[in-house]
């Protein structure tokens, strides 16, 4: 009865706040928009690195904002769960969980939206000399893009409910956020780390951010020598199940709500 | 007086590192409409889990309960528009000031545009708060954030309002003025549950008292007729002599 006005209540409330701190955000991505043109624009290539390598890797410093974005979301939740236990409150309301849960997904995905898509698109503008994109797919691109704010969205919310707040706090980085990142294919191609080692690639292949950074590759740079996007975004769209099956249990496991 | 909730063999059993807790143990009581019905006990009583499962935050392991009648699990919405919940922890929301908290309240209640832009200002004015309408959360003292939060929960006038511990850490003349809130709104006709471990707050606010221990419901009845069976003068001593009948000094 009456989920969807109290659903729309609640992200009305989450937008206010984006507006709120719009501006502030878009000046946190004003620096980092600057620090990457002149890294990936300027510094990279006048060390040498060959122009066809600047690109990979300027689109794993998308991933690696929306990483930032995403911890940060788990870092507030764990502590609400510790200390303000703000989510009672919404666990009170006259709103389904499986609402309210997806609120707070579809209320990251929008703030993450607004944040990066100004980063992205002024990023890549600002990089045209050094990143070319003739052979770009933007409706597939922003296809793996929702994708991949999903993928965050989910999985740090269910870290958030998973881990106390002590462990999140202590080990999280170490133990699960590090080899997410470094260990999948953020800093080579996968078919660069595949011909150095046939294992090594099959098992970044175990990893989903490898998928994210390879797929935002594949639909901006072209097809090869990445992996293809119907791979990647078959494996994400199939994580993104998994998680929400995960978050669900974890969810439960924390709160046990009604 | 027909009752506005019934308890019925409410348990709940934790499982914590494959050891079982049973932190309510068949409880069964009702509530009278319009009354205030404290919730009493020591710390680990169950007042909270108690508490928190009438306020549909946890489910409970078995048993039911009943609002008007009817479970409150075949329209947990419905049931949900009729609780106002004024929790132990100040969990206001410290994006918004003072005024918004209220309106985005009777938003999510849904209450009709209209409405809610009044009823915020007559509850500002209720609870002495106009002159913070537009301040922020963290700017507010703890017995103004405790008034916000009785606030909050009446926004959207329901029936039954739960109050969990609604006056730990706080002055006494403020304790004092949250007392005189609590007892209006029995005036004005809503039921109240209070949880607290304040023995002279349930004896001034309680018109029942339900004493839990382990769980398990001790007793039930009206202060002043715990008082003629005791002959005892206040709550406190009548606490501690039961106490001491069951052997747990």
């Amino acid at each position: 009865m009456n989920n969807a006005p109290v659903f729309w209540a609640l992200l009305r409330r989450d937008l206010k706040i984006i507006r709120q701190s719009i501006f502030s955000e878009l000046l946190d991505v004003g620096c980092l928009l600057t620090m990457q043109v002149l890294v990936f624009g300027k510094f990279l290539p006048l060390m040498g690195m060959p122009q066809e390598n600047i690109a990979p890797l300027y689109l794993v410093s998308i991933c690696q904002m929306l990483f930032l974005l995403g911890f940060n979301l788990a870092f507030n939740r764990v502590f609400d769960l510790k200390f303000d236990r703000f989510i009672e409150y919404h666990l009170s309301l006259p709103l389904n969980k499986k609402w309210l849960f997806g609120e707070y997904i579809v209320s990251f995905m929008i703030k993450c939206l607004v944040v990066s898509l100004p980063l992205v698109t002024a990023g890549l503008f600002l990089l045209r000399s050094v990143i070319s994109l003739a052979h770009a797919n933007w409706i597939l691109f922003f296809i793996m893009y929702l994708l991949a704010l999903l993928f965050f969205a989910l999985f740090f919310q269910f870290l958030s409910f998973y881990y106390e707040f002590h462990w999140f706090l202590d080990n999280v980085w170490p133990r699960r956020l590090s080899p997410l990142f470094l260990l999948s294919a953020s800093f080579f191609t996968w078919h660069k780390v595949y011909h150095f080692s046939k294992p090594l690639g099959i098992f970044f292949l175990c990893n989903p951010f490898t998928y994210i950074t390879e797929g935002f590759r594949s639909t901006l740079l072209g097809g090869y020598p990445y992996l293809p996007i119907v791979y990647c975004v078959s494996v994400i769209a199939l994580c993104n199940v998994l998680l929400i099956r995960l978050l669900a249990h974890a969810v439960k496991k924390t709160l046990n709500p009604v | 007086m027909s009752p506005i909730l019934e308890i019925k063999n409410i348990s709940k059993i934790y499982h914590n590192k494959n050891r079982e807790v049973r932190a309510l143990d068949n409880v069964s009581f009702s509530i009278d409409r319009g009354e205030i019905f404290g919730l009493l006990g020591v710390n680990g009583a169950g007042k909270t889990t108690l508490s928190s499962i009438i306020a549909t935050l946890h489910p409970a392991t078995t048993g039911d309960i009943l609002f008007n009648g009817t479970s409150i699990y075949t329209n947990l919405n419905e049931y949900r528009h009729s609780l106002g919940l004024c929790p132990q922890v100040q969990n206001l929301d410290d994006e918004l000031n003072v005024r918004e908290n209220l309106i985005f309240s009777g938003r999510y209640f849904l209450m009709p545009k209209q409405e809610i832009e009044a009823r915020a200002d007559q509850l500002l004015h209720e609870f002495e708060l106009t002159k913070y309408a537009t301040f922020d959360i963290d700017q507010l003292s703890g017995g103004t954030k405790q008034r916000l939060l009785i606030a909050r929960a009446l926004m959207h006038r329901p029936l039954i309002v739960i109050f969990d511990e609604p006056t730990v850490g706080l002055d006494p003349d403020i304790r004092r003025k949250l007392w005189d809130h609590i007892k209006a709104l029995k005036n004005s006709g809503i039921t109240v549950i209070l949880t607290t471990h304040y023995l002279d707050e349930a004896e001034v606010l309680s018109d029942r008292v339900c004493v839990l221990r382990k769980g398990k419901v001790v007793l039930i009845e009206s202060v002043a007729q715990l008082k003629q069976k005791h002959q005892l003068a206040s709550l406190e001593e009548i606490f501690l002599s039961i106490n001491k009948e069951d052997g747990n000094e």
